[in-house]
Parts: structure tokens; C-alpha cells; sequence
């Protein structure tokens, strides 16, 4: 009664000689990793450069940007991580990284879901290599991913001329396809399985990111992606429900005992 | 004043009910003018015509509940089987856990009050008035999905939820390592693993519900609580194909290594076992028709089934499944037991075999099953494709003692539309099991040597598990192995009114359009003379096969 179809070992991928390929977990970041999303930190750079006329004035000038960003939000995230941005022109690359390092430090190490964090740790011990991939701009993820020891991350750049933001976002910008084909660029470049990775983000426009691997993650979805998953057989999962988390024990299985707690009598 | 005609039919049967070996009358061989039969069929019911000749087996009727079940669940605990009274074996110092089954059982869930409410309210009232402060009460989910918090204060009712929840009413989390202990290992080898809060009591109750002869006994303790380091021991394809039947504990590999295990438990633990039967009023008031013999259908009852059949037909996916999850059955308490685990389930046992067992002479060609919306593993969630295998394979044909009702090399019909559907939240690992794993193999061992482990200890699904209402990642696999008794002994699966012929065919069966096409295919290769047997389903009926 039973059909065996393919006597090749099936789960990983081989290389051409013959090795198995590992796999990664490619990590959106706002709304999947972090409760905060990338408009929050725009607020707080704006909020946060020059003097108080100063600051006064770059918040009206991203409140005067607020319809388009509605309708990017809507309709293009491309354009969206654009419109946010354009409002840093002019100030200084060094400035820029300094702030980022201060609201990685102040606002989004506090808004990491802990959940999150305990399947990033336990996904690196499983083996599979941990890389941020994100439309949030590069002087924000940097000092991020230096604090969860993650080596390898895609993010937005803004362009420098002299030193000093033009508010453009160098290409490709870092949404949509272009999150898919940077996995597959990197993957190829890493020797890395595509079809061994997964993948976890929570909007919409990441469906491509997400149908680019293997093992792709719908993380606190919204209505769309919620759809998208489930008529995709894509599983579901919730960070932002810490009542579960909060009441349990937070310590993994040891995989290298087979799971076996390291206590106990025998 | 006179008895309606239907009425009068119905006291024949009820006149069987404490009679085993009288119920021979509840096998039938269709003839030319014979009814159509019912059959389950996912969602919605089949009314199908049955070849002149089949055999069909129903399920017998109701035995009597308890009149007053709170009365026999107090006198089962001041008077209960090899130990002393409930009572007699508490001081105020001592730590307590109660375990209680999950929403596995009963299956459809029951009207409230449910039992294990009735049970919990006069254990917690003894524990009380004794004193006993250092009380946990633990939902025995194992690898199955933590149950939700409405989900929770339905099982075990206002008074004990607004007690204990959250602090001290949980799941049990068999990936919580600091709350996992081992307490040794049976003659076989076989490491046993328990809740560290459970083997750490001075006492440890457990709260049973036996819907069939295959729940109960050391299963209850030491699968309930155990996580995958114990259960792999059994749940795997060697032991389940050693098991004839799973309804038989006798004759069963799993439960014999459940019992050892759970004798490992007793000896390191003080355990307190409650055990409860039901009966089979699975469905009443204006569904009552399902149980009854078609040939005795009433016109109400026909107007009845065409107005529920079509109801269900024209309802969405989505609406349909939430009206059948939301049925609630009127089962009947009829017996509860307490003390001693072995004891008492052997009483247990003897009272569920008295409400299921049917005898039946010799096997059949064919066996046609229908696979209902439910089972344990979907309650309030998606009947997926390895779940169908698991009811149909795993399940359904395992309703025997003796022998299967259906040959060595036989044909099993295998009544259910079969469509490429998950619940993301619930299912996950499902998924990937069943486009992943499938694709490559169905075969148990390879599938156990090939992917087990890697579902066993993916954080993903470990996290979903732990944190969402995901079944642990290895979960699918023993649905698969729950299959193999039946994999290995029938010749074909024919899935009839299988809707996406592919996912038959990923399972290993092949697919008919409707049931006539099905039963045409299987006696295509045996002849006309093909014996056919179909059990008739709601609600349960095991066959004592001769």
C-alpha cells in the first residue's frame, strides 16, 4: 500500500558535489520582530534632528506627507519607504548612523516581541544561518542586527553626496520583489538552500519574499497576507500574544540531546 | 394513550440494550427494498443505495445514563477500587495535581455540564474541605494543541476556571524542559517521561472520559502528560503495526507500552485515577434520525434528513464547519469508577465494550467507512486530508476486536471528499508533512527515519506549539503510523466522491467519483460475488468479529 517516489534524501538540497546545503531564516523586521514600524522611526529621526524650530519644522513637513503615505502605504511599499525618507535630506551620514544607534538602543531593543527572539536564538541553534531582510533604512538595522549577532542583513541605503543625505533611496529599494530576489542573490552566493529557509514576515507585500522560500511564515499577518497564508497552506503565527508566552517557560528543548531536558532523574 | 408507530419501533431495540450477545439484529443484509443508507461524508451526509447483499453493522442503541451523576461520582470516590477514599488520602501539607483529558474527547464535545466539571467540582470541594491549598490542575494535552481559554472554562466550568485560571489551570507544555522530568525506564527500554509539577505531587488525579476501549487505563498519565521523548517509544510505525486492534488493549502494541510505561509512573508517583463511560446519544432532539436504522425511517424522519442534507448543502464552508463544531452531544454518563488505575479501568473497560460491541460473523471483500467532520485531532478546526487517513485508516477500520471486518488484501471505500485544506494555526506542521514528506514516500518507516526527527525539533513548530494552538510539529507523523495496521493489511483505498483525485493519490488510495463508481472498481478484480460490509456511523460501534 505504500508508494516510496523519489529514494533521494529529500530534505535538503545537494550541491554539485555532493554536500548538503544548508538553510537560512530570513527575517522581515517591522511588525514581524519589532511591534513598532518604519513611520514610528521616521517620527523619531525627524523628532529628534536639529534644535526645536528645526524639529517643528521637519514634523510639519512629514505631516504635509501624510496623504501620500496613506495611499503609498496603500498601494506601493516602494514608494512608501521613499516618501519617508525624503525628509532626511541634507543631514549628515554620520548623523544619521548616530541616531539610528540611539533609537535602536532607546525605542526598538524595548520592542522586540521577546516571542521572536526566543525562535531567531532557537532557529541559529537548529543550523539555520540568521539574516534580516528589511525596507527599514541601513543606519537603523545595523546597530539591530550588531545586538541580536546577526552578521547578514539587506536594507534601504540613502544616497550621500559630500557626505550628507540626498533623501533618495539608492536602488533596488528594499520591498516587494526586490526582497525576493536579494534572497536568491544571497543564497547563491552563500551556498544556502533556498528550499531548507524560511521565511517570516507580516504584510501584504511580502508575498514574494515569502514565496521565494521554502518554508515561508505569515508572523502576525495582516487581513491580506492572513488570506494570502491561508490559501497557501503558509502557516500562521503570532507574536503579539504574550498571555501564552508570558505564563510558560521559556527554555527550548536542547537539540543536541534530542531534545531531552539536561535534568531529571534517571 | 396509543404510542406513535415510531415509538413502537423503537422499543425493540431498546429492549437489547444490556444484552451483548442479543444484538445480532443490528447487523442487516440489504435487499431490493431496502432503504438508502446514510453515510458521513465530511461535511455533509451521502444517502446512498447499497448493493443487494451488504451487510451493514449499527451501532447499538444508548445504554441508560446515570440517573444522578454527581451521586455516583461521590460514592466512586468514598468508595473506590484497591485504595482508600479520596478523602483518606489527603493532608492539608500535601501538593496535588489534577490532570484532565483534552478536547480530544468526548467527540462531538458534550452539553454542559461536561463530566470532567461534574468530577473536578467534588474533587476540589474534597481537597478543600481537607485543607488541601497547593493545587494544580493540568489540561493532559501531550502533543496536541493547547486548548483555549474558552475552550478550557467550558471543559471544566465556571466554578473550578475562576479559581484556578491561569496561575494554577494550564496546558501541559511538553517542550517546557525545567517542567519535564524522567522517572526511569520500563524492562523494555522505554524512557518515561513525565510532567515534573505531576511527578512532583504528593498526589496526582487524573480526570478520564473513555469514549472508546482505546482510551483510559496508563494511557491517560503517561501520554497525557508525557512529551515526545516518551511517546516515541510507542507512536511509532513497528508498535502500531503490532496493534489488533487499537480498540483491543489486549491484543494492542501501543497499550502495552503505555501500560508499561504507566506502571513506571505508579511506582514513582501516588496516581488517583477517575475513569467515565458514556453512552452513544451522540446526536439528539431534532438530529436524532442519524442514529436509526434507515428501514425504520418515519416520514418526519425523512423530512428531517432532507431538510438537514440540504441545509448543510447550501451553506458556505466556513458557516457549515462552525454550525457542526458548535453541536454539542447529549451524551449520558454510565458509569464512573475511581482508585487504583488498573482496577478501575478494567471496570471502565467493561462498560464501554457493554454500550459498542457488536458481533459479527466473518470478514468482508469490502469495507465502505464514512469519514464524519470530526475527530479528535479538529475539534473547532479543519478535517485536512492526513486527518481523513487518520479517521478512516486509522480509526475506523481499527472499530474491531478479533479480526478486521474487512479481508487480508481487501478493499476499504473510504467515504469523503478529501480536499487540499489546513488550518494554518492548528495544522502547520500537516502541511509541510503532507506537500513535503508525502510527495516522497508514504511509507511509515522511511517517513519515520527520513523527516521525524527534523518535525520533531523544528523551532517553528515547536514555538507554535508552545505559544500558539499549533499540534507539535511531529504530530502528522503519528497520524500517518496510526494507519499502518490498515495500510498493511487491505489490498486498495478508494476514496469515494473524492473531490481533488490528486490528494487521494498523494495519500496512496485511488479516487471515485461517487460511491456506486467506487464499489464498481473494488469488485472489478473480485466479481459480483465481492462481500461488502459498511458500518454505519454516528455514533460508534465496535465489531466483535468471529
Amino acid at each position: 500500500m505504500s508508494v516510496s517516489r523519489n529514494g533521494q534524501h529529500p530534505r535538503s538540497a545537494r550541491n554539485g558535489r555532493g554536500k548538503i546545503r544548508p538553510g537560512a531564516a530570513f527575517y522581515d523586521l517591522d511588525g514581524t520582530l519589532v511591534d513598532l514600524n518604519l513611520v514610528h522611526a521616521a517620527l523619531f529621526m525627524q523628532t529628534n534632528l536639529g534644535e526645536w524650530s528645526g524639529r517643528i519644522g521637519y514634523v510639519l513637513s512629514f505631516l504635509a506627507r501624510a496623504p501620500r503615505l496613506y495611499l503609498a502605504e496603500r498601494d506601493d511599499r516602494r514608494v512608501l519607504n521613499a516618501v519617508l525618507f525624503e525628509s532626511l535630506k541634507g543631514v549628515s551620514e554620520d548623523r544619521l548612523f548616530s541616531l539610528g544607534e540611539e533609537y535602536c538602543e532607546r525605542v526598538l531593543v524595548k520592542h522586540l516581541y521577546p516571542q521572536a527572539i526566543q525562535l531567531l536564538d532557537a532557529n541559529h541553534t537548529h543550523g539555520l544561518r540568521p539574516v534580516l531582510v528589511t525596507g527599514s533604512p541601513d543606519f537603523i538595522v545595523a546597530p539591530l542586527a550588531r545586538h541580536l549577532g546577526i552578521e547578514d542583513y539587506a536594507a534601504n541605503h540613502l544616497t550621500t553626496v559630500g557626505g550628507r543625505a540626498t533623501g533618495r533611496i539608492a536602488e533596488p529599494v528594499m520591498a516587494g520583489e526586490a526582497k525576493a530576489i536579494w534572497c536568491e542573490q544571497f543564497a547563491s552566493e552563500h551556498n544556502l538552500d533556498l528550499a531548507a529557509s524560511w521565511g517570516y514576515a507580516d504584510s501584504y507585500y511580502d508575498m514574494p519574499f515569502l514565496a521565494a522560500l521554502g518554508h515561508p511564515v505569515a508572523v502576525n499577518p495582516d487581513r491580506r497576507l492572513r488570506t494570502a497564508a491561508v490559501s497557501r497552506h503558509w502557516p500562521i503565527i503570532h507574536f503579539d500574544t504574550p498571555e501564552a508566552f508570558d505564563s510558560a517557560g521559556h527554555e527550548f528543548a536542547d537539540p543536541a540531546t534530542d531534545g531531552r531536558p539536561a535534568h531529571g532523574a534517571t | 394513550m396509543a404510542q406513535p408507530e415510531a415509538k413502537l419501533k423503537e422499543l425493540k431495540p431498546a429492549e437489547l440494550r444490556h444484552e451483548v450477545s442479543a444484538r445480532r439484529e443490528l447487523v442487516i443484509t440489504t435487499n431490493r427494498r431496502s432503504e438508502r443508507r446514510l453515510i458521513a461524508y465530511g461535511e455533509e451526509f451521502m444517502f446512498e443505495k447499497l448493493p443487494v447483499g451488504t451487510r451493514v453493522i449499527y451501532p447499538p442503541p444508548p445504554l441508560d445514563a446515570l440517573p444522578d451523576p454527581d451521586q455516583a461520582i461521590r460514592y466512586a470516590l468514598l468508595r473506590p477500587e484497591n485504595s482508600d477514599p479520596l478523602f483518606a488520602r489527603l493532608n492539608p501539607n500535601m501538593r496535588v495535581t489534577i490532570a484532565i483529558d483534552d478536547i480530544s474527547l468526548p467527540l462531538p464535545p458534550m452539553r454542559r455540564p461536561d463530566i470532567r466539571e461534574r468530577v473536578l467540582n467534588q474533587m476540589l470541594q474534597t481537597l478543600a474541605d481537607y485543607g488541601v491549598d497547593d493545587v494544580h490542575l493540568i489540561i493532559a494535552t501531550s502533543l496536541h494543541r493547547r486548548m483555549t481559554e474558552s475552550e478550557i472554562r467550558r471543559a471544566v466550568g465556571e466554578k473550578a476556571f475562576k479559581q484556578y485560571w491561569p496561575e494554577r489551570l494550564y496546558n501541559f507544555d511538553a517542550e517546557n524542559r525545567a517542567e519535564l522530568t524522567m522517572l526511569g525506564k520500563t524492562d523494555h527500554g522505554e524512557e518515561v517521561w513525565l510532567s515534573k509539577r505531576a511527578a512532583e505531587s504528593d498526589l496526582l488525579l487524573y480526570v478520564n472520559i473513555n469514549l472508546v476501549p482505546m482510551d483510559g487505563g496508563h494511557k491517560s498519565v503517561a501520554v497525557g502528560l508525557a512529551p515526545y521523548q516518551s511517546l516515541r517509544h510507542h507512536h511509532n510505525a513497528a508498535t502500531l503495526r503490532d496493534s489488533h486492534s487499537y480498540m483491543d488493549p489486549n491484543h494492542s502494541g501501543l497499550h502495552r507500552s503505555a501500560s508499561r510505561m504507566g506502571k513506571v509512573v505508579n511506582q514513582n508517583v501516588n496516581v488517583f485515577t477517575v475513569e467515565t463511560a458514556v453512552n452513544t446519544r451522540m446526536y439528539g432532539g431534532m438530529l436524532d434520525f442519524l442514529h436509526k436504522n434507515e428501514d425504520q425511517f418515519s416520514d418526519w424522519d425523512r423530512t428531517r434528513l432532507s431538510g438537514f442534507r440540504w441545509t448543510l448543502r447550501n451553506m458556505s464552508n466556513e458557516l457549515r464547519r462552525q454550525a457542526l463544531h458548535q453541536y454539542a452531544a447529549p451524551y449520558g454518563m454510565t458509569g464512573v469508577w475511581a482508585g487504583e488505575t488498573q482496577a478501575v479501568h478494567e471496570k471502565a473497560l467493561a462498560k464501554v465494550f457493554q454500550q459498542y460491541a457488536v458481533p459479527v460473523k466473518g470478514q468482508s471483500d469490502i469495507l465502505i467507512v464514512g469519514v464524519p467532520y470530526i475527530c479528535p485531532y479538529n475539534v473547532n478546526s479543519i478535517m485536512n486530508p492526513v486527518l481523513v487517513q487518520c479517521t478512516g485508516l486509522g480509526y475506523l477500520f481499527n472499530m474491531y476486536r478479533g479480526k478486521p471486518l474487512v479481508r487480508q488484501g481487501g478493499t476499504m471505500i473510504v467515504c469523503h471528499p478529501l480536499r487540499d485544506e489546513f488550518h494554518p494555526e492548528h495544522h502547520p506542521s500537516y502541511i509541510e508533512f503532507f506537500h513535503r514528506c508525502l510527495a516522497e514516500t508514504t511509507e511509515a518507516t522511511e517517513l519515520e527515519a527520513s523527516f521525524e526527527r527534523e518535525f520533531a525539533r523544528n523551532p517553528t513548530y515547536i514555538h507554535m506549539y508552545r505559544y500558539g494552538h499549533a499540534y507539535h510539529g511531529v504530530h502528522p507523523f503519528y497520524m500517518w503510523y496510526w494507519g499502518e495496521p490498515a495500510r498493511q493489511h487491505v489490498g486498495r483505498v478508494i476514496a469515494a466522491g473524492c473531490e481533488e483525485p490528486e490528494v487521494a493519490a498523494r495519500l496512496g488510495w485511488e479516487s471515485a467519483d461517487t460511491l456506486d463508481q467506487a464499489i464498481a472498481m473494488a469488485t472489478s478484480d473480485l466479481g459480483r460475488s465481492a462481500t461488502i460490509t459498511y458500518l454505519h456511523l454516528p455514533p460508534l460501534v465496535i465489531a466483535d468479529v468471529e
